[in-house]
């Protein structure tokens, strides 16, 4: 099965798409940000909020609203719209017995975009006794009269942006390193079981392969660290862990080409690499669960869940896991076949 | 069983006391270092201090267990290898190195006070973290040197291999310490303390798994 062409037309192909989809889909609208960030309870108050992909002139019905943390709302007095991105919406805070200091979440809603919202957009504060005149109140929010944005959209998120794509790079090749090195640690612990050279030439391919993963991992996620975060490289966890990670494997290559002697190469190669895949289990699993990271699914942050990752990504997310994985098979048996000519040369001209 | 490794443990010391280069080597490197970190330090304090400690220890368990390794494939030691099993010589190695490395361990503790005053105060953590610490590395080396000792540049590569390896223990093993030395307040040590000893089962239930596929010559 492996000499045959399908899977591997299969592999680049999901690749392709995945690429055309997942870097050509449009995202949901949102806000990019709104000023001032502070107003006084009871006071008017004007927000100019620039919004990401929205249609704030084209859209005929809008509303904005202020909500609290109690789920009450108060809605937009005055609405101008300067452009697609741009628009001014005019609030009359209510006076009232909040707390003090409470941040309000913007909500804009036209049946362009659908509901658009930015958490903490306004901070409360209190005011001074000659603005307690206000009529407005704090009414319930209406959930009806908002709309739903229609149509296949990636979800907008603050600070990911368009970044969000980079799931389908990031996180995927993780996964299918993970399947690559897994498949050479089976070949490994077979070739210690039976002794049978072909095990130990197979697993060396996808170990190789998996390596190289390991970086182009370790490369996108630097990037996507350098929008989101600021920096190329910071000190979280479970970058130290898996650049470590990487450094064991590359361990594993120079054990391999230090020793000539087939047979003891293969033995001892096999045996460091169910080592250090046995290393590799609490490097990137168990540590970094241990304390707080930048990443999802440390500190709080959910992973692969909620809004991070939707529908619309797993619709693209799980076919570039299947797409890479297959593309890894690919070069691992090319990998292999190298090898195997490598021999042969090396019998024949001796 | 028990008898062969001790015999083999009582061998290891006998020759190192016979031939005294490679305990001298560990001493000197260690005084050596020592010095040459007071010289460009000049004061240390807390993690510095910490790790300097750390990385120091770890690279004189490394010269101890590569020459050890080395020394075992001599001609002179043949009748061991035909008397004892490979288990008990192995197992006999372990509690040699552990016991020199412990050894060096407070050596160096006992160095860095004098040169640059502890830092350390509780000293039943510090004392938990050099025990499991020096059993996980020691464990880590041997089988890491087991896995290499057949190969011609064994030296080298012994380096190359557990110097990653040893990252995961020697981080844990600083971070301990480092609470030991009550510069972080840390009411979840226990759990870096069971993850170190897991982490050295691991390592150690693997090594006596590959035993018999790495003892062959």
């Amino acid at each position: 099965m492996l000499r045959q062409l399908w899977w591997k037309l299969l592999g680049a192909g999901i690749l392709v798409i995945v690429l055309i989809i997942g870097l050509g889909t449009p995202l949901k609208s949102g806000i990019l940000e709104s000023f001032p960030l502070s107003a006084a309870v009871g006071e008017t108050v004007t927000l100019d909020v620039r919004g990401y992909n929205t249609h704030f002139a084209t859209a005929t019905s809008q509303s904005a609203y202020l909500k609290n943390s109690e789920q009450r709302v108060v809605s937009a007095s005055l609405i101008e719209v300067k452009s697609e991105q741009d628009a001014a919406f005019t609030f009359n805070l209510p006076t009232g017995d909040l707390a003090s200091r409470e941040s309000l979440t913007l909500i804009v809603n036209n049946e362009k975009d659908g509901s658009i919202i930015l958490p903490s957009a306004l901070l409360l504060k209190e005011g001074s006794p000659s603005n307690q005149s206000s009529t407005a109140r704090w009414e319930p929010l209406m959930v009806n009269e908002l709309h739903r944005s229609e149509g296949y959209r990636f979800p907008y998120r603050n600070i990911l942006h368009e970044t969000i794509r980079n799931t389908f790079f990031h996180v995927a090749i993780w996964f299918a390193m993970f399947i690559l090195f897994i498949t050479g640690l089976v070949n490994s612990i077979l070739y210690l079981v039976r002794r049978n050279l072909v095990y130990d030439k197979i697993a060396s391919a996808f170990t190789e392969v998996g390596i190289v993963y390991g970086m182009v991992g370790l490369a996108t996620g630097s990037m996507w660290a350098k929008f989101t975060w600021g920096a190329w490289w910071t000190d979280d966890i479970k970058l130290n862990m898996s650049a470590i990670a990487i450094l064991i494997y590359l361990a594993y290559l120079i054990l391999r080409r230090s020793i000539h002697d087939i047979d003891s190469k293969a033995r001892l190669s096999a045996a460091y690499n169910v080592f250090s895949f046995l290393i590799l289990i609490p490097l990137i699993f168990i540590i970094p669960r241990m304390t707080d990271s930048l990443h999802p699914g440390n500190g709080g942050n959910p992973a692969l869940g909620g809004e991070d990752l939707d529908n619309t990504l797993r619709l693209v997310f799980y076919p570039s896991i299947i797409g890479l994985t297959l593309l890894g098979v690919w070069l691992s048996s090319l990998s292999y076949r190298l090898s195997i000519l490598k021999d042969r040369w090396i019998l024949n001209h001796k | 069983m028990l008898r062969q490794i001790y015999s083999v443990f009582c061998q290891e010391l006998k020759l190192d006391f016979r031939d005294i280069t490679s305990i001298g080597s560990v001493l000197l490197f260690m005084v050596g270092a020592t010095f040459i970190s007071l010289k460009s330090f000049i004061t240390l304090h807390g993690v510095g201090w910490v790790a300097l400690y750390w990385i120091l220890l770890l690279f004189s368990m490394l010269n101890l267990v590569m020459q050890s390794f080395k020394a075992s494939r001599s001609s002179s030691r043949i009748a061991q290898y035909v008397y004892c099993s490979a288990l008990s010589i192995v197992v006999g190695k372990w509690c040699y190195h552990l016991f020199y490395i412990l050894f060096s361990g407070l050596l160096l503790f006992l160095l860095m006070s004098v040169f640059f005053g502890s830092p350390i105060q509780d000293f039943s953590l510090f004392g938990i973290s050099l025990l499991l610490g020096s059993i996980g590395l020691c464990t880590l080396f041997t089988v890491v040197a087991l896995i290499t000792s057949l190969v011609p540049q064994a030296h080298l590569l012994t380096s190359i291999l557990s110097l990653p390896l040893s990252l995961p223990y020697v981080l844990l093993c600083i971070k301990i310490t480092i609470v030991s030395s009550g510069l972080i307040a840390d009411t979840s040590i226990w759990s870096d303390i069971t993850y170190l000893a897991s982490l050295t089962l691991f390592a150690a239930g693997l090594g006596l798994l590959l035993l018999p596929t790495l003892w062959k010559s």
